[in-house]
């Protein structure tokens, strides 16, 4: 995945992306950070959560920063970043294509 | 603690199914604590606990630190691994969050159990057409540099045979049915992936299945019958299962008979004692296969007793006074299809051929014979004799001084006379 040949992010995904638009973040506390940002509308599972950061840092759109015993902490890339940026355009886009269309 | 143990009715990859099944196990007090041919269940379990199968990762057989810590923040713990496939967590805290909160992620992680099972079933495929490519080179494009008069397609009637032995059919059942129960498996793994990434509901779990349950059952009993089978196989290959000749209660041609009676021979251990050189000598093969449920060979080899001036080509045990010594190797077969009679026999004499040697066939005519083929080395000293009627078939190998052609009345009753 990569460029504009990226296909649409879930809205777990965009999430955890904006998560770290601003700090590092361990897993924990993204859970909480989407939680608190969706008033707990977006809510991520263990397993989600997982899953989402393993295959963020395999496409290099995250990276990790440090290891303190079972934590882990993460941080942005370039590359995330673009990605969070790329996605933030489309759903502006569709968002215009809506509201022209009432 | 009493342990109960249950056959594995599902698929390995009907994910739904398996969690459900354990659920209502929970349900009745069990838990599982082994999964292997068998699934064992200690009677800790409560009523009311969630179970969940997550994809192993490529490198561990059991979670990272950070999974356990994440699981665990949610209330989720983990029970043990499956198969290497899955890690199984539980809970038993109905307000947990479920481990997936969107049906893509369970996709993306299913995604890398399905690459793992790809990348397993390419090797396999790799290693399969090499071993392939292997067989069909030695087979058919391998010459030896000694073999003056290569002819490997020849010896694939008798190789047919060998590959028609009950045990080695049994071995090809069990890897074909292994094979396909794996392409069934790898097949709903692909489907519940691809509905999980598109935001879909997995293909519905058909719930406990019988056949399931008889297909492991099969697998159990073939696990003994397999283990004998290789031993068996392994067995027959090293000459566990040969006899001496003078014990072999079925009919071949005595060399003694086939030799002149004015020269006195016996056996090397009669001569010169027991010697590892020399087993092998005298003695009766058992084969079997579907295709020649008869299927037997006699090695015979005598030596003059006295000293000779006979150049023979077997080693000389005496350094340099060339006792006589004469072989005959017998192939009897009794064929299921007696139209492959002609292929068997000419196929044997392939195998049988000295590969130094040129041979020179001709066919002989005999009123009780179907086929008489009679093959000679150029020095005259090794000859080859087949005999063959209706399904009968007889392969003589034999090196000395007689002419087996002169012998055809006696070589014949093999077949005529079974």
């Amino acid at each position: 995945m990569g460029g504009k040949d990226r296909a649409a992010l879930t809205e777990p995904m965009y999430y955890v992306l904006m998560s770290f638009l601003h700090q590092e973040m361990c897993g924990i506390e993204i859970t909480e950070f989407v939680e608190r940002k969706t008033d707990g509308r977006v809510r991520l599972g263990p397993g989600t959560l997982y899953t989402l950061l393993g295959k963020f840092q395999e496409e290099k759109l995250i990276e990790e920063t440090q290891t303190e015993g079972r934590k882990r902490t993460y941080r942005l890339t370039e590359k995330g970043r673009e990605a969070f940026l790329e996605e933030l355009e489309r759903l502006r886009a569709c968002l215009l294509d809506g509201e022209e269309e009432l | 603690m009493k342990k109960i143990r249950k056959l594995f009715p599902f698929s390995i990859y009907d994910i739904s199914g398996i969690e459900h099944w354990l659920e209502d196990a929970a349900n009745m007090g069990l838990f599982p604590i082994h999964f292997g041919l068998w699934v064992t269940f200690a009677q800790t379990g409560v009523s009311g606990t969630r179970f969940r199968l997550e994809a192993c990762d490529k490198k561990s057989t059991t979670p990272s630190m950070e999974q356990l810590e994440l699981y665990r923040s949610a209330g989720w713990e983990y029970a043990l691994t499956i198969s290497n496939v899955y890690y199984l967590f539980y809970t038993t805290d109905p307000s947990a969050k479920e481990l997936y909160t969107d049906l893509q992620s369970r996709g993306f992680s299913l995604e890398k159990l399905e690459k793992k099972i790809r990348h397993y079933r390419r090797v396999h495929f790799a290693i399969y057409a090499v071993i392939a490519v292997f067989l069909i080179w030695t087979l058919f494009f391998f010459q030896s540099k000694w073999d003056v008069d290569p002819a490997p397609l020849k010896k694939i009637p008798v190789l047919l045979l060998f590959l028609c032995h009950p045990l080695v059919l049994v071995l090809l059942a069990a890897g074909g049915f292994s094979k396909l129960q794996s392409i069934r498996d790898y097949r709903l793994l692909r489907r519940t992936c691809q509905a999980f990434k598109e935001g879909l509901a997995p293909p519905p779990s058909a719930g406990p299945s019988r056949q399931k349950i008889r297909e492991q059952k099969i697998m159990l009993a073939l696990i003994p019958i397999l283990i004998v089978t290789d031993l068996l196989l392994i067995g027959s290959t090293r000459g566990v299962f040969r006899v001496p000749v003078e014990r072999f209660p079925k009919a071949y041609i005595s060399l003694q008979d086939l030799e002149a009676e004015e020269v006195e021979l016996t056996t090397y251990e009669a001569l010169f004692g027991p010697s590892r050189f020399y087993e092998g000598e005298n003695e009766a093969v058992h084969h079997l296969s579907l295709l020649a449920p008869t299927w037997y060979e006699v090695n015979q080899s005598v030596y003059q007793t006295g000293e000779g001036d006979f150049k023979g080509i077997s080693y000389d045990p005496e350094g340099g006074k060339y006792r006589y010594h004469a072989t005959l190797d017998m192939t009897y077969f009794e064929l299921t299809i007696p139209a492959m009679a002609r292929m068997v026999a000419e196929s044997q004499m392939e195998v049988d051929r000295a590969l130094n040697r040129r041979y020179t066939y001709t066919e002989l005519s005999h009123p009780a014979l179907d086929f008489a083929i009679y093959a000679t080395s150029k020095d005259g000293i090794l000859q080859a004799l087949a005999v063959g009627k209706g399904g009968h078939v007889a392969v003589f190998s034999y090196g000395g001084m007689q002419k087996l052609d002169e012998h055809l009345d006696l070589l014949a009753t093999m077949v005529t006379e079974p």
